[in-house]
């Protein structure tokens, strides 16, 4: 019976019951017909041979038994009889496990953190049936968001309510979101104050996700009315880091801006909102924004002011194209009842806005700046866990190879005494198998514990947001199944190669000096090894130098000893005017103590993708288009210049005395006086805010040198500084802190300043520049850690590779090296043609790598910065890399064949 | 030789002294199978009956050889010790 007929058996018992039934059947008729050939009566023959035989059940139960029983014996004997071997063997053992584990491992992990990041659905009910509204062709500035995440267009709230009562036919029900303002509010507890992030919501929001409350009660439809009840749901995450998990804070009124709201409720710990990567603390009605900033215009009937997003739940049955030509009618009704709220429309603008439409993209996904900005980063990653997956397979068929020739003899002892092909078959299928178990475990394991860690190097966001990172179930379960599968497969080549195995062919050939095919297939698989080890490794030194080129940029202003705090003091009921002098008053305190230099203040801080803007009119020039009158704009403290760095080119910074509204003073860019002016001179020029306004009454009094904006390294455009006391805005004010000393020891002696001046407003989003960059940086410096660790684990990997290969080959030469250093060698000679085979490994991997390597580089061109003139010596660098790691690894055994006694190697041939 | 062939000519060959019990003879067939001392094949009887064959393997012959010795040397060896009861 074969090893199938067997597998058969254990899960097809009817067969096999049906043979023994047949079997004993026959011996049951034999014996009857015996005892009536001696004269009994048929029934008495029948009884007879019954009682000779014994229980029949029984019996044919037992035979059953004893097969299915045999059969797994014999698989836990061969599985004993694997582990013994493998343990005989530890080093080997140890390698094939290993390398298994860090291949499957990483590729898990990785694997995990793309599912998490990029394919993950919200953990809300249906997500598939939710969808983003998109305002397309809505692109002036100052209405709107233009710059912002393409995900997130914004709508008014008026704009909102209509939508929402119109599309009741295709939508089971639509839901709003601030986003941008009001994102951050103070919280006041037992006198102690705090940033929490809030995030306003529509009533209906919960219900419409399907989340179901934790504790106590969510959101309704009721909190949509701006008189009822100010309430507050918290995020699981936040009741516990601030409450404790207490659970009598429910209907208990915590101070939020100062004012009074109701918890009413706990959201799920599964729930992290609808925008993976950023942390919500508490869910507040959209309808209580006015509590939030009683002192501001309220923005809830404000038609021109779009600060929600929209994202709507299908009806069942209706697909999204439908819904997206129902809003094609729905729509335009609605938009232009918006129009009679723009003040003044120029033809252009009419145009654009006839041009306005509702775009449906599937939501299931929320929304997520960080998905976009990981996607490309964790595709590079997982390219490199592929190719490093390859590199451990390649190293697990070299090992396997060489484990099969040192094991020949063994195989044709055993078959000469007789054991049946197939049984050495499945016992090293059985050793692969085991392997690979171990390794898959081993693989679980490393995936389980290192995926945190994974997660914490590419988002700090997402591992302080609660969100772990393990790998899940199927995930794990695929990995398992990955590494069986590399496992048999290789376990297969060796297997067959023994099965056909010639007994006396392999007696015989033991001894024999030549490099047989096995030999040549090592050593090609060798070179495939390097190949890829060098892709990862350029790689890894392209990623670290253009990482490097990341952090030495230049963004136009001095990133050292800079500190970044802010402070809202509206969130503490202070008014416009109150606000401003507040922030004077921070100015002085702050930049009076010792250790600081100089102390500016901006409204839109710097790098942190905010932006603000507005179209301009100014003088003497003609736009061509309507985008090209476009300018980006900052409000800021005339210390702001000093205080970041930022060098005028001509002109003055506004003055103390100019802050007020009478004067209307400007500091612009170079980029600005490149764009509107080109040659001409832009001192004391005028220019207007708004395309359509009458007469041009702002001043520009000086020109400073262009630096970077809203990010690290986005492209310079027009920019204007005003004076930050002229803005109607003065929510979150940004300061900007030059230090004398290391930023962070300047911290505790500015934090009691501020404390002085209003203990009611805290202190918030402390960080250094460096910091900042360092954080803006969080992609490129985990896929250039990610790199490096892939590349020292290749490199390592074809090191050892290399070396069992050589030592191996010199082992089997041994008799060939004996003989040359008999007749006259010098023992540098033979060390020499050692050292050239692994040359010639490692110059073949490299032939095959470079070209793999420059392709990969230009697949990743975009993750690379500022290399132009570096890229040859990168090349060079991990080209030499490669050929010091074949040569080191290759030194040894070369040193081996060159120590060869020959006289004791002939004799013991 | 099928199992009821088996049973006949051990009592045959044994005088009748052993009787084997026939119900427990087909676990031990099949786990001397198992070890690759016997293998076996099916065939068609004379009354249409699916009937198996069991035939020993080399290595059942030298199984037997071996465990012949044995027998021999524990029954001469218990020969001996009874001879002084």
């Amino acid at each position: 019976m074969g090893l199938w007929q067997r597998i058969a058996n254990a899960f097809g018992r009817k067969a096999l019951n049906q043979d023994i039934a047949d079997e004993l059947a026959f011996h049951l008729e034999q014996r009857e017909r015996a005892k009536r050939e001696q004269g009994f009566s048929a029934e008495d023959a029948r009884a007879a041979s019954l009682r000779k035989f014994g229980n029949v059940t029984l019996a044919a139960e037992r035979t059953a038994d004893s097969n299915l029983v045999l059969w797994l014996e014999s698989l836990a004997r061969d599985a004993g009889l694997a582990l013994r071997l493998l343990r005989k063997s530890p080093g080997y053992t140890a390698t094939a496990v290993l390398t298994l584990a860090l291949g499957v491992g990483a590729n898990t992990a990785v694997f995990t953190l793309m599912k998490l990041i990029v394919m993950d659905a919200l953990p809300v009910r249906q997500p598939e049936q939710l969808v983003v509204l998109h305002d397309s062709g809505h692109e002036f500035g100052g209405y709107g968001n233009r710059m912002g995440n393409p995900m997130s267009s914004a709508f008014s709230c008026p704009l909102y309510h209509d939508l929402s009562s119109a599309t009741t036919e295709i939508f089971s029900g639509l839901l709003a979101r601030a986003q941008g303002p009001f994102t951050s509010v103070t919280l006041t507890a037992a006198n102690e104050t705090d940033r929490v992030a809030a995030e306003l919501v529509s009533g209906n929001y919960f219900s419409l996700l399907g989340v179901r409350p934790w504790r106590g009660r969510l959101l309704t439809n009721s909190d949509n009315e701006a008189q009822s009840n100010a309430v507050v749901v918290l995020s699981y995450g936040f009741w516990q880091r601030a409450f404790g998990g207490d659970r009598k804070i429910l209907n208990q009124a915590i101070r939020l801006n100062d004012q009074p709201f109701v918890v009413t409720g706990i959201a799920p710990p599964s729930f992290y909102g609808i925008s993976l990567g950023s942390t919500t603390d508490v869910y507040v009605p959209v309808a209580m924004v006015h509590r939030l900033q009683p002192g501001d215009q309220d923005p809830l009937p404000d038609r021109n002011y779009a600060w929600l997003s929209l994202i709507a739940r299908l009806k069942p049955g209706v697909t999204l194209q439908q819904a997206q030509s129902a809003l094609g009618v729905i729509f335009p009704p609605l938009r232009d009842k918006q129009l009679a709220y723009v003040l003044a429309p120029s033809r252009g603008f009419l145009e654009h806005f006839d041009r306005q439409h509702i775009e449906l993209t599937p939501g299931g996904q929320g929304y997520s700046s960080l998905r976009e900005e990981l996607e490309r980063p964790l595709q590079y990653v997982f390219a490199m866990t592929g190719i490093f997956l390859l590199i451990t397979l390649v190293n697990i068929a070299n090992l396997l190879i060489a484990r099969g020739s040192r094991r020949s003899r063994e195989m044709a002892v055993r078959l000469s005494l007789g054991a049946p092909k197939s049984a050495l078959v499945r016992q090293l299928l059985i050793e692969s198998c085991l392997l690979a178990g171990f390794g898959g475990l081993s693989a679980i394991m490393l995936a389980y514990l290192g995926t945190p860690l994974l997660l914490k190097q590419f988002s700090a966001d997402l591992s302080q947001a609660g969100i772990q990172g393990h790998p899940d179930g199927p995930v794990l379960a695929l990995s398992l199944v990955l590494s069986l599968i590399c496992g048999l497969f290789f376990g297969l080549g060796p297997a067959f190669q023994s099965a056909r195995t010639k007994v006396a062919e392999n007696l015989k050939r033991e001894g024999a000096t030549h490099t047989s095919r096995g030999q040549w297939g090592r050593r090609g698989l060798m070179a495939v090894q390097v190949a890829l080890s060098f892709v990862l490794l350029a790689s890894a030194l392209l990623l670290t130098v253009s990482l490097r080129n990341l952090r030495h940029i230049d963004v136009g202003f001095r990133t050292d000893h800079l500190l970044r705090f802010k402070l809202d003091p509206s969130s503490a009921g202070y008014s416009q005017t109150g606000a401003a002098t507040f922030a004077e008053t921070v100015r002085q305190k702050v930049g009076s103590l010792r250790g600081v230099a100089g102390i500016g203040v901006a409204l839109t801080p710097v790098m942190e993708n905010s932006d603000g803007g507005f179209n301009v009119a100014v003088e003497g020039y003609q736009p061509p288009t309507h985008a090209d009158a476009q300018s980006r704009n900052d409000w800021v403290s005339p210390s702001f210049f000093p205080a970041m760095g930022i060098p005028f080119v001509t002109g003055r910074p506004f003055q103390e005395t100019e802050m007020q509204r009478a004067y209307k003073v400007a500091v612009v860019n170079q980029m600005f006086v490149r764009h509107f002016f080109g040659t001409r001179n832009p001192a004391g020029m005028h220019f207007a805010i708004g395309g359509g306004a009458h007469g041009l009454p702002w001043t520009i009094v000086g020109v400073v040198r262009d630096s970077e904006y809203l990010n690290l390294h986005g492209h310079i455009e027009p920019l204007i500084y005003l004076p930050y006391t002229e803005s109607r805005d003065l929510h979150e004010l940004t300061f900007y802190v030059r230090t004398k000393r290391e930023e962070r020891t300047v911290m505790p002696e500015i934090r009691n300043a501020v404390h002085r001046v209003d203990p009611r407003v805290p202190v918030s989003s402390v960080a250094t520049m460096s910091e900042l960059i360092d954080s803006e940086l969080f992609a490129e410096r985990g896929l250039s850690l990610a790199a490096s660790v892939f590349a020292l684990l290749a490199c390592t990997l074809a090191g050892v590779g290399l070396y069992g290969v050589m030592a191996y080959m010199v082992a089997q030469r041994k008799r060939e090296f004996g003989i040359r250093l008999a007749v006259g060698a010098s023992p540098r000679v033979i060390a020499r043609m050692v050292l050239r085979e692994g040359f010639a490994i490692g110059i073949a991997g490299l032939a095959l790598g470079i070209p793999c390597a420059f392709a990969a580089s230009r697949w990743g061109r975009e993750a690379l910065y500022g290399l132009r003139s570096m890229e040859t010596g990168i090349w060079l660098a991990g080209g030499t890399g490669i050929l010091l790691v074949t040569m080191l690894t290759t030194w040894i055994p070369a040193r081996v064949a060159a120590r060869i006694d020959p006289q004791k190697t002939l004799k013991d041939e | 030789m099928h199992g009821y062939g088996i049973t006949n000519v051990v009592q045959e060959a044994s005088d009748e002294v052993l009787e084997i019990e026939e119900g427990s003879m087909y676990p031990a067939l099949h786990k001397m199978e198992h070890e690759g001392w016997i293998t076996s094949e099916w065939a068609q009887s004379d009354t249409n009956r699916r009937v198996r064959y069991y035939k020993l393997t080399p290595k059942g012959i030298r199984q037997l050889a071996t465990d012949e010795r044995e027998y021999h040397r524990v029954s001469a060896a218990i020969a001996k010790a009874l001879k002084y009861v």
